[in-house]
């Protein structure tokens, strides 16, 4: 089962073949999971927000015509099984991180848990629209048109919420958390 | 000074997703040279990053909650399926109901029309019928015509009813050795012989159908003849030896009842 491609694995499930729906659901939850992850900004809620996701694809199965590659479509439902779990989260406590301990003398080590603790503030004090098109174009490597059709917005608009998404953790990264217009770059 | 617009533009070319004039003023422009350093290491950062996976136990839980819920979404594709096919059995049985109307009603019509035809040719080709005799004839006016069978004989013109029957009366040995009914030209001598008035709207023949006013078990004969000027129809029924003739005109007034 897990030998077929996506159409046959998708056909199968739509026809009712759960082995078939079992095949598909995992080949594509450590995908999934990571687009969670990154918009969640931390693992209790990203692990909620993908178990939603794969419901909402089991059962949004019966719609799904085609038009798009499965993984787009996944994206899609994805993305707002995350956005509805981030927006339920904001109305309970926030889980605190656990960090892993960073084994004794592996600088690397430490040195991607900082990154990643500053990754996950940098990415949370995004706008939620924002953070979606940036973890869609940078973690999920979709090109612009693929995540409009993700996120239903024109392609120009990716373009414009990546672009400021992008400065904003750029800018947050660097120290320097003031609007574009209120910045001055030296020039040499 | 970059602003949102610069960062659209650096953000482009970082993703491939800028032109060729974008992409050269980016490489002229050493403010948005830095910015693009700037920007592709928040890409790199967020690219690279690595993200732990999740726990097996998690991911086997989330499929096997996910397809818990299948069946519902089965169930409901199965409805929407069941809606369409019901709608596609409820257009074919009415396809199917006009189909067999059509096939029965054409059946039905062939029917009436072969018991008509078929009485009225047996009745002229067979030489032996029933041995009932009919005596009691004049009595009560035939029916109306009911339906139309086609002109099985063209017996001929006669000035009157006496030269009809007599006609008859020399076919009567026609009848009984079982030979097919009278064709044009027996009609025609008779005619020769028997009269010599002219029918008023041409000859017998021009009756393209023969109305069924009466319907004798026993008849042994259907024609058409011109009986002083009007088309009428000739009914011959009986066993051997005791025919009876009836005479009506075309609208099934009976016009004559004798035994020949």
């Amino acid at each position: 089962m897990s030998g077929l491609d996506d159409d046959a694995l998708v056909a199968a499930a739509q026809g009712g073949d759960p082995s078939a729906l079992d095949a598909l659901l995992r080949r594509h939850y450590d995908r999934l999971y990571r687009l969670c992850r990154r918009l969640a900004g931390n693992d209790a809620d990203a692990l909620d927000a993908a178990q939603e996701a794969l419901i909402a694809i089991a059962r949004g199965l019966h719609n799904f015509d085609g038009r798009s590659s499965f993984a787009t479509w996944t994206y899609r439902v994805a993305t707002n099984a995350c956005l509805d779990e981030l927006r339920r989260r904001h109305r309970r406590p926030i889980p605190t991180e656990e960090v892993s301990p960073v084994s004794s003398g592996s600088r690397d080590e430490a040195d991607q848990v900082i990154d990643r603790l500053s990754l996950d503030d940098a990415l949370a004090a995004l706008p939620m629209d924002f953070r979606a098109a940036v973890v869609l174009r940078d973690v999920c490597a979709l090109d612009y048109s693929e995540i409009a059709s993700v996120l239903g917005i024109p392609p120009g608009t990716v373009r414009s919420r990546i672009a400021r998404g992008r400065a904003a953790i750029a800018d947050r990264l660097s120290g320097n958390s003031q609007r574009p217009d209120d910045r001055q770059i030296p020039r040499p | 000074m970059t602003d949102y617009t610069d960062d659209e533009l650096v953000s482009a070319v970082l993703d491939g997703e800028a032109t060729e004039e974008e992409l050269a003023r980016v490489s002229r422009d050493p403010e948005l040279s830095a910015r693009l350093r700037e920007l592709e290491a928040a890409r790199d950062l967020v690219a690279s990053t690595p993200i732990s996976a999740a726990p097996a136990t998690a991911r086997d839980d989330a499929v096997a909650r996910a397809i818990a819920v299948m069946p519902a979404s089965l169930e409901a594709r199965r409805r929407q399926n069941a809606r369409k096919s019901r709608a596609a059995r409820v257009v074919a049985i009415a396809a199917a109901v006009v189909v067999l109307a059509a096939v029965v009603g054409g059946i039905l019509a062939l029917a009436t029309r072969g018991r008509t035809q078929s009485s009225a040719t047996s009745a002229a080709a067979s030489g032996s019928g029933s041995s009932s005799g009919r005596a009691d004839t004049g009595a009560a006016l035939p029916p109306a015509p009911a339906t139309a069978a086609p002109v099985t004989t063209d017996l001929g013109s006669y000035a009157s009813r006496e030269a009809l029957v007599a006609s008859l009366r020399q076919a009567a040995f026609g009848l009984e050795s079982g030979a097919p009914s009278q064709g044009p030209e027996q009609g025609q001598d008779r005619t020769a012989t028997g009269a010599a008035q002219q029918p008023a709207a041409g000859n017998a023949g021009e009756l393209s159908t023969v109305p069924s006013c009466a319907s004798h078990p026993d008849t042994r004969l259907v024609g058409t003849a011109v009986l002083a000027g009007r088309n009428v129809v000739v009914f011959v029924y009986g066993s051997a030896g005791h025919e009876t003739v009836e005479v009506y005109d075309t609208s099934c007034t009976l016009l004559l009842t004798q035994p020949l």
